[in-house]
């Protein structure tokens, strides 16, 4: 090992990471160069000023028991925000959603057999006769639920839109050829 | 506590659990931030959001690596987010203009003898990358090739920020304190 590849691998040698053949190579070295072994010793004493430094510069520090409470406090906010959030998705889930599907339902129910019974009187503007064909139109609501966190709190909105489809089916039905 | 009982307390956010993880390494966390950052009242910030960071994914420790290990990983990535967010800060006139106390007036609870007074102020004016290679290797005491690991590098960056970092800290530290002059002979500070 010549000087430049000491030099090279002085971080190594220092930290003890050479391989066996590459420590026995330095050590050598060494034992022959007077300026590589200073170089050596120096690096050593720098290490050693600077851990001695930070630690120094760091004794004594303690962190601040409130760090610990808050952490604590945030922690017990999580688990309180997602025991909100559980109780909430329970109601929409299991109640409302049930409910608002049955009556979506029903309507649909209701308008279909408006339209398809032959001796009801389908609304004007909803059904009208054309060649072997009826043309259905169908409206019903359809909910939306959201969740919002505001400062803490779960805040939930329902909003419901109105959605409208036409149908073109064939007049195969008794009457209405 | 042993490790597994306390990962395993975490991972049900148990408070004695975390109260553990507090007290066994909230104050060494705490130093290395101080040291990493430089501001002790970011440090706290910082070792605070370590920690919830850890309880949060505690499910996710692998055992590959002691606690502290996966914690100072932790903290090391918030160190680095916390340096790339402070870049952005926009610059406020009147809050300049206030007036600072003196660095002696603050309540920093640092040792205050000489030598690490100017180690603590040469550090602070390294950049981020520079402080976190020393920091890691004579303060943490970690290896090149840990240190390339933490920090996704190669070792070859490492070593080139490292010499760096000593230069710079050598080139700002008192004379008295320098231990490599000009001739290359030592002077060792009398204490």
């Amino acid at each position: 090992m010549n000087c430049q590849q000491f030099q090279h691998n002085l971080d190594e040698y220092s930290e003890g990471s050479l391989s066996p053949r590459g420590q026995a190579a330095a050590e050598k070295h060494l034992e022959g160069c007077a300026d590589c072994r200073r170089r050596a010793q120096d690096y050593e004493e720098v290490a050693r000023m600077f851990g001695e430094g930070m630690r120094q510069a760091t004794q004594g520090l303690e962190l601040p028991p409130q760090v610990g409470h808050r952490v604590l406090a945030e922690l017990a906010h999580d688990t309180a925000s997602a025991e909100d959030q559980g109780r909430g998705g329970f109601f929409w889930r299991w109640l409302a959603w049930p409910a608002l599907g049955g009556t979506a339902a029903a309507l649909l129910a209701g308008w279909l057999l408006v339209v398809q019974h032959p001796g009801s009187r389908p609304a004007q503007s909803q059904a009208r006769v054309g060649r072997a064909q009826i043309v259905v139109q169908l409206s019903f609501v359809e909910p939306a639920y959201t969740f919002q966190r505001e400062e803490g709190h779960v805040v939930d909105a329902l909003t419901v839109r109105t959605k409208v489809i036409n149908e073109r089916l064939p007049a195969v039905a008794r009457g209405l050829r | 506590m042993d490790e597994e009982q306390l990962v395993q307390g975490l991972c049900e956010q148990e408070p004695g659990a975390v109260q553990e993880l507090v007290v066994s390494y909230g104050d060494r966390l705490f130093r290395s931030a101080c040291l990493l950052c430089g501001d002790s009242a970011e440090a706290q910030d910082l070792v605070q959001e370590t920690l919830l960071q850890a309880v949060r994914s505690a499910g996710r420790f692998g055992k590959r690596s002691s606690i502290y290990t996966w914690l100072h990983g932790i903290l090391l990535n918030l160190t680095r987010h916390y340096h790339r967010d402070r870049r952005h800060l926009v610059y406020d006139e009147d809050l300049a203009q206030c007036e600072t106390p003196e660095a002696e007036e603050r309540p920093s609870g640092l040792d205050l003898e000489a030598s690490s007074i100017a180690v603590r102020e040469a550090l602070r004016a390294l950049s981020p990358a520079h402080r976190e290679v020393l920091v890691l290797r004579f303060y943490e005491e970690l290896k090149l090739q840990q240190i390339a690991a933490r920090l996704n590098i190669s070792t070859g960056t490492v070593k080139s920020r490292l010499h760096y970092a000593i230069a710079e800290m050598q080139r700002r530290l008192p004379g008295e304190l320098n231990l490599l002059g000009a001739s290359g002979t030592q002077e060792k500070a009398e204490r």
